[in-house]
């Protein structure tokens, strides 16, 4: 069994032992209504937490996802404020918003070849501030309700903004497995060298790898946009580091070519559990982030990715 | 100096009957050696003879498995890096890693810092009338221990990193340090050779010296004695007027026939599998590959190369020579300080010297270092080998179909005869030998013209050896061309129809082996 399996596979167990201690502990857990409220609280941590994966496993990491999110929802508010063909055209246009975003990053990264930590932390400030600039930093309501009833809305018992996060879900573990493209993020995560030698136009896959994770970025700023009813200054960019914690959790690893959406899936599960439990129990909001905190560090820890400092001496 | 010529030995660091394995590679087997204070001690041997591994005894990175170490006659044990300073014992490496911002005092004392302190604090001052008296002492006074490490030429910063070994054993109180010095010459110019030469005379009086090299010349020039190492083992000792009175006596030792049986006979690979070599074509035929003023370096003297179709050729050449690096140019890798030749020649046609554009047509790298430059660990088998598919006829289609993957990669497991149960598996779960197969298997669906291998039997088990050539005689004769470059003569000899040798980056001479009959001495001698 390989150590990203066996991360995997413990926090399935994890979850397992949350849902029995929560449910134990709080009447209220185990209830639809609630498994409803995880499911909508957890999809649009799970898009933009899929949307990071993208360049993780291609060996680099995104940290503009948030400030991306943040612009993409901010533009498609706007959107939606001005109506008519505005309106109409808002998805498109937050997903173009998106789009251009990652192409930027891909470009500073893979063309002029920049360790792609400090490009997005460029990008991550820059396109914060240039969204919080559009709107002057007042958040811009949304009083659309067509766009309300498509993404957030119930479908059956489910909540249409988790079907959403499904498909997207879906769509991604597609690409991954059953894609050229996919198979050469492996590849190319696995060993760049070893990648270019076999072929693998692997410049043009790191583009990729950031487009992807521009486009779905911009999509989990929509979501929620649509779900707070407004765009407003910096509203994804707190979700940065969950969705690093959850990709970790899952069993993906910063060192790239292992990994993957479905297990991203299972790592935003157990977080949203986590936080979703604890705000239950009224544990005080500052002791969640440090449980949070230890979470990542344990799995971490159970993932053995660890640098040695002897590695780089002869 | 008058003790060392009064002919008594005195013994600085030995080492009796060191072994050493590496999983089922016997690296060293009883490898014993003694370096004397007030000599040079020369240590040499072919590429894998174990002088890599005997450093690293003799440093404190490993440990041996048998064996003493003896420091002027009283045992002692390194566990690391450090026992081994402490014990006076130091290496300096080929190109020796200094901080190229720091100014030679600085990078002398490093990590001796706490040796130079005034009311507490470090003094830079205390160091540098430290290090300009030890440069003056030492007769290096051109050198000013305020130039910045990065400024100076490779050949002094080598003289520095000596002088440093004698300020830290100064430091450390050490009277007679051990240096060894890995391959000091392999980077430098002539002038350089003879400043560097100068002043390990000059240190010889205060130390005991081994240095590591492939050339046998300066062997024979600068050692008291020699020590060769060969297939881990001692292959022969001998003081350098032995040494100059039989020249032959050292290549000898390198190429593995003892003096006593001058006539030994080299051992085939595997002469059951390995039959004849592959006859070369008329020279009539077309060049598959070609490739015109080659040069690897500014002061190389350019070459041709050309391959025909159905060639098999070897590359040969001690490390450093350009073998790899002409492969790694062939397949349209950059190649350092290698002037830039723009058009391949494939078939008569030209192409552009880029890895996309010969992969595509069918000229395949398969590099020497496998860990890093072709396996991909955690894929599995067929992944491995799909990873490069449909790649020459650029559709390669959006959608993977897994089932037919998996088909075509339990095909050629079974073609290459790779024991393996399930090809899901990942690849860094098999032995070395699969691993490389896995990859030739990879080239293979490349449907490849041209075949250029850097080293592909290295760390491979004699049976798979056996398979991989017979592998090479069929594709030869389904008309691919090879390029082999090999450390292993045995194996240029008994695959290869034609052989080149590489030395410092110039080809030197080009064997016709059509009829099998070279000699791997023959070509040894013209490598070294």
């Amino acid at each position: 069994m390989t150590e990203a399996l066996r991360t995997w596979l413990g926090s399935v167990l994890v979850i397992i032992a949350l849902i029995v201690v929560f449910s134990a502990l709080q009447p209220r857990f185990m209830t639809v209504l609630n498994w409803q409220n995880i499911a909508s609280q957890m999809s649009v941590l799970l898009v933009i937490s899929i949307a990071g994966t993208f360049p993780i496993l291609v060996g680099s990491i995104d940290l503009s996802v948030g400030s991306i999110g943040t612009l993409a929802g901010i533009i498609v508010a706007l959107s939606l404020q001005r109506g008519g063909v505005g309106g109409t055209l808002a998805v498109p246009i937050g997903l173009l918003v998106g789009l251009g975003c990652g192409l930027l990053n891909g470009v500073l990264f893979a063309m002029l070849r920049a360790p792609s930590f400090l490009v997005t932390l460029g990008t991550f400030f820059a396109l914060d501030g240039l969204a919080s600039w559009i709107i002057g930093g007042t958040p811009i309501p949304i009083t659309d309700e067509n766009a309300s009833g498509v993404f957030d809305s119930n479908l059956g018992a489910f909540p249409t903004i988790f079907l959403w996060g499904l498909a997207i879900l879906a769509v991604a573990v597609l690409v991954c497995r059953y894609t050229r493209l996919g198979r050469h993020m492996y590849a190319v995560g696995g060993s760049e060298p070893a990648a270019l030698l076999a072929g693998v136009n692997v410049r043009l896959v790191k583009v990729t790898a950031f487009l992807l994770s521009g486009l779905l970025a911009s999509f989990s700023g929509f979501l929620l946009s649509v779900h707070t009813l407004s765009g407003s200054p910096g509203q994804n960019a707190t979700l940065l580091l969950p969705s690093i914690g959850a990709i970790v959790i899952g069993g993906t690893t910063l060192s790239g070519g292992v990994g993957g959406p479905h297990r991203t899936f299972v790592g935003v599960l157990l977080l949203t559990i986590l936080i979703n439990g604890m705000q239950l129990l009224a544990v005080d909001p500052y002791l969640q982030l440090v449980v949070e905190g230890l979470v990542v560090i344990v799995a971490v820890i159970m993932s053995r990715e660890r640098v040695s400092v002897f590695t780089a001496v002869k | 100096m008058n003790e060392v010529e009064s002919g008594s030995r005195l013994p600085a660091l030995e080492g009796r009957e060191l072994s050493k394995r590496y999983g089922a590679t016997q690296a060293l087997q009883d490898v014993s050696i003694c370096l004397e204070r007030g000599q040079v001690t020369a240590l040499a041997g072919e590429n894998g003879a174990g002088k890599s591994t005997l450093i690293r005894l003799l440093t404190g990175v490993e440990r041996a498995d048998h064996g003493v170490l003896l420091r002027d006659n009283v045992p002692i044990r390194l566990h690391t890096r450090h026992d081994a300073t402490a014990a006076g014992i130091f290496c300096v490496y080929q190109d020796q890693p200094s901080v190229s911002g720091f100014e030679v005092y600085r990078q002398t004392y490093l990590g001796y810092e706490n040796h130079f302190r005034r009311r507490g604090l470090i003094s830079d001052s205390l160091m540098r009338r430290a290090c300009s008296d030890l440069l003056e002492d030492l007769g290096l006074s051109s050198i000013s221990p305020t130039q910045r490490m990065g400024t100076l030429s490779p050949g002094v910063r080598e003289v520095v990193a000596l002088a440093g070994v004698i300020a830290v054993s100064q430091v450390l109180k050490v009277k007679h340090p051990v240096i060894l010095l890995d391959e000091p010459t392999s980077a430098l110019s002539i002038e350089e050779l003879d400043f560097l030469k100068s002043f390990i005379e000059l240190l010889k009086s205060r130390s005991a010296m081994l240095f590591v090299s492939h050339r046998v010349t300066e062997v024979l020039e600068w050692a008291d004695a020699v020590c060769v190492l060969r297939d881990g083992r001692n292959a022969d000792f001998m003081t350098r007027e032995m040494a100059s009175a039989d020249r032959d006596r050292v290549y000898r030792a390198m190429g593995g026939v003892h003096p006593q049986g001058r006539d030994g006979k080299k051992t085939p690979v595997d002469s059951e599998a390995v039959t004849a070599a592959i006859p070369v074509e008329s020279s009539a035929s077309p060049d598959r590959f070609s490739l015109a003023g080659v040069r690897l370096h500014a002061h190389a003297l350019a070459f041709d190369f050309r391959v025909r179709a159905r060639e098999i050729v070897g590359l040969a050449g001690v490390e450093g020579s350009g073998k790899e690096e002409v492969l790694r140019f062939c397949a349209g890798l950059s190649v350092d300080g290698a002037l830039e030749c723009a058009t391949v020649h494939i078939d008569g046609r030209p192409h552009r010297r880029r890895l996309a554009d010969l992969l595509r047509a069918g000229v395949v790298y398969l590099s020497g270092e496998r860990q890093r430059e072709g396996v991909f660990g955690r894929l599995s088998i067929a992944e491995n080998m799909a990873v490069s598919r449909r790649i020459a006829s650029g559709r390669q289609g959006l959608f993977i179909r897994r089932w037919d993957e998996r088909a075509r990669a339990e095909r050629l497991v079974s073609t290459l005869s790779i024991k393996v149960s399930d090809v899901s598996a990942p690849l860094q779960s098999l032995s070395g030998g699969n691993q490389q197969k896995v990859l030739l298997g990879r080239c293979l669906e490349l449907k490849p013209r041209v075949m250029l291998l850097d080293n592909v039997t290295r760390g491979v088990d004699i049976g798979t050896k056996a398979s991989i050539y017979v592998l090479f005689r069929s594709l030869a004769e389904n008309g691919v061309s090879l390029i082999l470059a090999s450390d292993d003569l045995d194996e240029l000899v008994s695959v290869a129809g034609r052989i080149i040798v590489f030395k410092g980056g110039q080809l030197v001479r080009e064997f016709d082996n059509s009829n099998g009959d070279v000699d791997p001495l023959q070509i040894l001698t013209t490598m070294v």
